[in-house]
């Protein structure tokens, strides 16, 4: 008996069920006609852009080197850092300030000679009437524009002062070059200073008059390694309110006990210290006394 | 590159790329179609020096259809109606004519009722004769089985359709072949019968 046949899904559509009969038919449409039109029809409305003749290449480079050459002599100005000022108010300085600031100075590895203390008056009113209160200006300038050395100081200052305020004000010198060595100047690569010591010198007295109390001169000094700092001398002034003298030397002068007129404005800390240097004075002369 | 260079490999694959891109279209109107494939010819010329290997210029032309078409989809309702050919000054080029595609409005009927994906890759396979890999790179899909079972679904929704749509013709054909006689009278009679039974 011979075995049933599966049975076959009728279709009566059978020649359309054949999808790649169909697809084949549709594939035989031919479009030759529009492929003729394609060319010219590409060639007319794309917007890729055309290419340039090689002597309009070489022209348009020319112009455009000429003319970055002439921005480049353009001279500019521009305001360049030449160091920094450090300025601080801090109170009166006190006694014990006024013996040790050599070996304070010396402890924080800085040169008393390239800070500059003096006296301010701070006037002040309160409930109408005006008080005037002592304080001490401290000035240091830095003829190097390093602000993270700037820092350093700072922090080094503040080891010794209690101060009130302390700011780094940044000294600048109106500088005018080319754009091309503003350029080499930017990226460091300008190794030929054009700032003179002198121009330096005088921008640096000039912001220091202008920005603190200190009316001295500031000396531009080169040290045994090569490194510049600056050297501020103090200008006796006439008619001043504050004696400009009074630095800290100026001050531990004043406590010798031969100037009585202090005393009566000495607090009882500085009256204090002042009986102990009697005091030890008159041992040491005794002292002295007994050995001759 | 030279222009003629472009128009020398294209021309093989000239009518299939035609072809391709009517059928991708068929739920849109020839306008639209006309514009996909102005578009994809040009950003295939103007891109064609980007094209290293010359040898799948064809898979590399058919993936811009897709993309273009794809694209035109989904802009804005507004800008379909905007065509290539309105620009003034411009050589007039058009692609597709209705009466070529006359014999064929069944399958590009049925292809319009599938979705965008199936139909791309239905035609892929049938009008541009790629093989599943190539067609799993066109259409930017991670897996071959991906495409191979949407190829499956397609067969058979596109059949079920064409039997629909064939049913239905030969249903209206019979329809009309009925109504069609030379009497006159009795046709009358019969449309009035109708009216009658509905009202």
């Amino acid at each position: 008996m011979k075995p049933l046949k599966s049975s076959k899904k009728l279709n009566p559509l059978g020649e359309i069920m054949n999808l790649s009969d169909a697809f084949n038919k549709y594939k035989n449409t031919k479009h030759d006609s529009s492929f003729e039109n394609l060319g010219d029809w590409l060639a007319n409305n794309n917007s890729k852009p055309k290419k340039m003749n090689s002597l309009y290449k070489i022209a348009a480079s020319l112009i455009f080197v000429t003319l970055i050459l002439i921005a480049c002599t353009v001279p500019v100005q521009h305001e360049e850092e030449i160091g920094y000022m450090i300025k601080g108010i801090a109170p009166n300085v006190d006694t014990n300030f006024k013996f040790n600031y050599k070996f304070k100075f010396e402890e924080v590895d800085l040169n008393p000679s390239q800070v500059s203390i003096s006296q301010l008056l701070i006037e002040h009113e309160e409930a109408g009437e005006t008080n005037s209160e002592k304080m001490t200006e401290v000035v240091m300038v830095l003829p190097k524009a390093d602000f993270a050395e700037a820092e350093d100081k700072k922090s080094k200052l503040s080891g010794i002062f209690d101060f009130q305020s302390l700011e780094i004000l940044p000294i600048e010198e109106t500088v005018e070059r080319t754009v091309f060595e503003s350029a080499l100047h930017t990226f460091d690569l300008k190794v030929k200073e054009e700032i003179t010591e002198e121009e330096i010198t005088v921008s640096i007295n000039k912001f220091l008059h202008e920005n603190s109390n200190n009316k001295g001169k500031a000396n531009l000094k080169t040290d045994k390694e090569g490194n510049r700092f600056v050297e501020i001398e103090i200008v006796f002034e006439e008619n001043s309110p504050v004696d400009p003298k009074r630095s800290i030397e100026g001050l531990y002068k004043e406590l010798t006990p031969e100037n009585n007129f202090i005393h009566e404005e000495m607090s009882e800390e500085e009256l204090k210290a002042l009986k102990l240097r009697e005091i030890k004075k008159q041992e040491m002369k005794k002292h002295k006394e007994k050995n001759n | 590159m030279s222009d003629s260079e472009f128009t020398d490999l294209l021309k093989p694959h000239y009518n299939d790329a035609v072809n391709y891109c009517r059928a991708l279209c068929s739920g849109s109107s020839i306008s639209e179609a006309e514009d996909v494939m102005q578009q994809s010819l040009l950003k295939a010329f103007e891109n064609f020096d980007s094209l290293r290997d010359k040898a799948s210029f064809k898979s590399w032309f058919f993936q811009i259809i897709t993309r273009n078409f794809y694209n035109s989809v989904r802009k804005p309702f507004w800008s379909r109606f905007v065509s290539l050919n309105s620009e003034e000054g411009k050589i007039a080029f058009q692609v597709f004519e209705d009466e070529l595609f006359e014999d064929n409005q069944m399958l590009i009927a049925a292809l319009s009722r599938i979705s965008k994906k199936e139909r791309a890759a239905i035609l892929l396979f049938e009008i541009g004769g790629f093989s599943i890999e190539e067609i799993t790179r066109i259409q930017n899909e991670k897996s071959e089985s991906t495409v191979k079972s949407r190829l499956s679904r397609t067969r058979k929704k596109l059949k079920e359709f064409m039997v629909m749509l064939e049913t239905e013709t030969v249903r209206m054909q019979r329809f009309a072949s009925q109504r069609s006689t030379n009497d006159l009278y009795h046709e009358t009679s019969e449309i009035i019968k109708e009216i009658k039974s509905i009202g």
